[in-house]
């Protein structure tokens, strides 16, 4: 086996078992904040009064009464079966909510994240081959704005623009009202339009994505505009640049094959980290936009201190992030031999 | 084609497929074809439990009383009763309420389904209510006084299965009695006049024992026996009712209506200015709601609504606190705390609050029982007038020891977080109203919802704001949970009022079936609120809807029951 690859199987296992300490760090922690907080998940479900006798019912049945370290327990016994319990405030199973909202944080991740990288690394990279020069300091302006701009306030001044005066787009929803949604499959109306072959469907579901989209994505094209400008600009004054041009490879190549390739490594890892996050829901989007995603739920779930959504919104985040990261990593091992040495 | 060439190429086409998809998406919404005739209706209310065993939130009863027939409802536009699934009203004169007040016998229509065929009978409707006691959900506890239950509820506490299963024997045996195929007979522990209201409550409604069964809670799960059924259902964003069939009553204006949830309520108004939707129903904002009261493409309809608003005081004593039944005194406790309960009573001005907080949507109240609802007196007004009295205020502060430069100085706490975004302007005009007595220094602060439920209910506040939706629609649910001290609702309000001779009169007028002597009796429990002052009634919410001018047919009941039925566009 040649060596390398051998390496590279040792550093892909080794990531995975630190994955477990990992994931029990953070439920841990999750356990131990929500303990800490303070409100009874229970008694806040009810409004200004609650019955005793089912609060106590309730909470009997949850186990709340129970000794710490036995909840704790029980808590990964439950997470490492596949258990993620049942929502205190909707009765419902915990992966039940989560499913039922993941299809419009994906829809919304996808989408923005697109939007994103269009702009965050074109823009980036023709900055960066342009330094100091106006295209430059315009690029920078634009990165600097929009990593900056409150985003709530962002996606009102877009609703306004082009859902109430222009009319151009929906206001907010993931789907007309006066339309029937497509037969559930997978819960993506973009998908399940397309699945079902109703085009009107599928149009009226990108329709819905636009300016949400538009919104996250602009503003996370901010940070991308800027890693990706100060990447190119390194990349592009490093030594092997300045070997392969005077090697008399032309510009063109020089820059697509050894600057902007080791440019976008630092990039791409960013990237990853941030679709990660916005798989755990971006809540200022969803809200201004009526997206009922994770972000929401989450919220939701923390106003009430609805335990066993937390955790198991927790749980579904810390898999999703490692699994990520491992990936990640995985791929920076392929690309920079030294980091799996 | 070199490498970098067909980068540059892709990334084109991409750009050249999302302009291609965006002003495709724009053509088509431009240009859509006419609109299915289908009612829409948006809100801001999220669903919890469809389930009448444990939904105890607005919109999942609301969403159940369009799709579910309740065994009485409410004549539209009144609190008024009137026989649904029930072939009469239960009362003294019919023999529906026995001569003790301790039987009730229900008359089920004849011949009444679910949407899927399955009859709707007496034994349907034991099993319905016998399934309600034995789960224990949220609203459970509002059977408890059937023969049975109350032991139940209490052998759930031990936690001891043969005990709890004993106990739930006697219930079945005591509680619902099947007299024949339509008809069953209910057996009370005590006299309970608001009885007959809890059989137009979603806790009583009958469901389908194939899909409900009596081991679990069904949250998703609607089948129905009212005028719609839930064809489509997207938890948390999108309701679709469709007609039923088998329905026994008159069928819905509207064959099909769609209910569309919106995170916020300037959601809510944009979609309704932009018709995208042809009813905004709760919440839009006061100013948005005035605001469209003046536009007039749309229309604007408002009405009372069973929702209160009070200040609640902190009344936990010395003695009490030394005793153990309140966490620790209060400034507002003992003589000199009614004093200065009065006088800030007296300097309340409800005014300023309808009108720098609500632009003018809501009504002052003067009573803990809101306006339309049987017995309800402005004890409030008569006793400390409508509008601020700051000469009485400043008597009675005076009385208590303050001066303007020995100012009494409280902190008023409040919660957006389950109230809304108005409360710290409630809370503001709270402060002026107060502080113009220029003998009161407020500061105010605030908690969010499960924090500020702990704080109280700890003792931790002296004054603060408090709301109420009533379990069910009757008097008795505005006094007893408020005054009476066995309903252990001051010390979770957290007032920890106590007056014996007003527990006695509360227990009387719950006993008397007479309509005469109870609204007396509801007059002296009001008096005696206004005496003892434990709470402050501030105003009453009212409904407020804006539509089309193609729709017609929305009644806005007293009770908040939200007909989806009555309603069609043209």
């Amino acid at each position: 086996m040649p060596r390398s690859t051998a390496s590279l199987r040792a550093y892909v296992i080794t990531r995975v078992i630190l994955m477990v300490p990992m994931l029990v760090l953070l439920l841990t922690f999750t356990f131990i904040i929500l303990r800490v907080a303070p409100g009874d998940p229970v008694s806040t479900i009810f409004g200004e009064r609650g019955n005793p006798v089912v609060i106590d019912r309730i909470k009997t049945e949850l186990g709340l009464y129970d000794p710490l370290y036995i909840q704790y327990f029980r808590y990964l016994r439950d997470v490492f079966t596949g258990n993620m319990g049942t929502s205190i405030l909707t009765n419902r199973p915990v992966i039940d909510e989560i499913s039922s909202r993941m299809p419009a944080t994906i829809e919304l991740t996808f989408s923005s994240m697109f939007v994103a990288s269009v702009l965050g690394i074109g823009l980036g990279t023709f900055a960066g081959t342009r330094r100091d020069r106006l295209p430059d300091f315009a690029t920078r302006l634009y990165g600097a704005v929009a990593y900056n701009i409150p985003i709530f306030w962002f996606g009102l001044i877009l609703k306004l623009v082009f859902a109430v005066w222009l009319g151009w787009l929906p206001v907010s929803g993931r789907f007309s009202p006066r339309l029937s949604p497509p037969p559930t499959v997978t819960g993506l109306y973009t998908i399940d339009s397309l699945l079902a072959g109703n085009l009107p469907a599928f149009v009226d579901a990108v329709a819905h994505l636009i300016l949400p989209s538009l919104t996250l994505g602009i503003v996370l094209s901010g940070f991308f505009v800027r890693i990706t400008r100060v990447n190119v600009i390194h990349a592009m004054g490093s030594d092997y640049v300045e070997a392969a041009r005077a090697r008399g490879i032309p510009d063109r190549s020089v820059f697509f094959r050894h600057g902007l390739k080791n440019a976008l490594v630092p990039v791409v890892t960013t990237m990853g980290l941030t679709f990660a996050l916005l798989f755990s829901g971006a809540i200022l989007t969803e809200t201004v936009f009526s997206f009922e995603g994770m972000g929401r739920f989450v919220y939701l779930a923390i106003s009430y201190r609805d335990y066993p959504a937390i955790q198991g919104a927790v749980v579904y985040y810390g898999i999703l992030m490692v699994i990520i990261s491992l990936g990640i990593d995985i791929v920076n091992a392929f690309v920079d031999p030294r980091i799996r040495y | 084609m070199r490498t970098g060439s067909r980068r540059l190429l892709a990334i084109v086409v991409v750009v050249v497929v999302i302009l291609l998809l965006g002003g495709g998406a724009a053509y088509i919404l431009l240009t859509a074809p006419a609109p299915a005739k289908v009612l829409v209706i948006g809100t801001t209310d999220d669903e919890i439990s469809f389930d009448p065993a444990d939904a105890y939130d607005y919109f999942s009863g609301n969403i159940i009383q369009n799709t579910m027939a309740m065994l009485l409802t409410y004549v539209p536009g009144t609190t008024n009763l009137t026989p649904d699934l029930l072939g009469e009203i239960p009362t003294l004169a019919n023999g529906g309420i026995s001569a003790d007040g301790l039987n009730y016998t229900l008359h089920l229509r004849a011949n009444l389904k679910f949407e899927d065929g399955r009859a709707i009978n007496s034994t349907t409707l034991k099993y319905s209510w016998d399934r309600v006691v034995k789960l224990n959900g949220l609203p459970a506890f509002l059977l408890d006084y059937i023969s049975g239950a109350h032991e139940y509820f209490g052998a759930l506490q031990t936690k001891d299965a043969t005990v709890i299963a004993n106990a739930y024997a006697n219930y079945t045996a005591q509680g619902v009695k099947i007299v024949d195929g339509t008809t069953v007979k209910v057996a009370l522990r005590q006299k309970w006049s608001p009885f007959v209201s809890l059989l137009a409550f979603t806790v009583t409604t009958i469901v389908n024992p194939k899909s409900f069964t009596n081991d679990r809670f069904y949250p998703n799960v609607v089948v129905s026996s009212g005028p719609y059924r839930l064809s489509t259902y997207l938890p948390h964003q999108r309701y679709e009712l469709t007609a039923n069939p088998n329905y026994y009553g008159t069928a819905p204006k509207m064959n099909r209506v769609t209910i569309v949830r919106y995170t916020t309520s300037v959601d809510l108004k944009l979609a309704m200015s932009t018709g995208v939707i042809d009813v905004a129903y709760r919440s839009l904002l006061p100013p948005d709601f005035s605001s469209f009261a003046s536009n007039p493409n749309v229309k604007t309809l408002q009405g009372a609504s069973p929702v209160i608003r009070y200040l609640v005081f902190n009344m936990c004593s010395s003695a009490d606190a030394a005793a153990g039944k309140c966490p620790r005194a209060t400034i507002f406790s003992d003589a000199s705390g009614t004093l200065l309960r009065k006088a800030l009573a007296y300097a309340s001005n409800r005014t300023d609050i309808a009108t720098s907080a609500y632009s003018n949507t809501v009504s002052p109240l003067y009573s803990l029982i809101p306006e339309g609802m049987f017995g309800h007196e402005d004890v409030f007004k008569t006793t400390y007038g409508a509008s601020p009295n700051i000469a009485a205020a400043q008597s009675l502060l005076t009385q208590a020891g303050y001066s303007t430069t020995n100012k009494l100085s409280l902190t008023l706490w409040y919660t957006p977080s389950h109230y809304g975004d108005p409360e710290i302007f409630v809370a503001q005009a709270l402060k002026r109203a107060w502080e113009a007595t220029n003998m009161v220094a407020v500061t105010l602060n605030e908690k969010e919802w499960a924090d500020y439920k702990v704080a109280r209910t700890a003792g931790q506040f002296e004054v603060f704001l408090l709301g109420w939706f009533p379990d069910y629609f009757d008097s008795d649910d505005y006094v007893f949970p408020f005054l009476h001290w066995a309903s252990g609702g001051s010390a979770q309000f957290g007032d920890w009022y106590h007056n014996d001779s007003m527990d006695t009169i509360i227990e009387a007028q719950a006993a008397a079936a007479d309509p005469v002597q109870r609204a007396q009796l509801l007059g002296q429990i009001q008096q005696g609120l206004a005496a003892d002052v434990p709470y402050v009634p501030l105003w009453q919410t009212n409904q407020a809807v804006v539509f089309k001018p193609t729709v017609s047919g929305i009644v806005l009941d007293p009770i908040q029951f939200f007909r989806y039925f009555t309603i069609s566009v043209s």
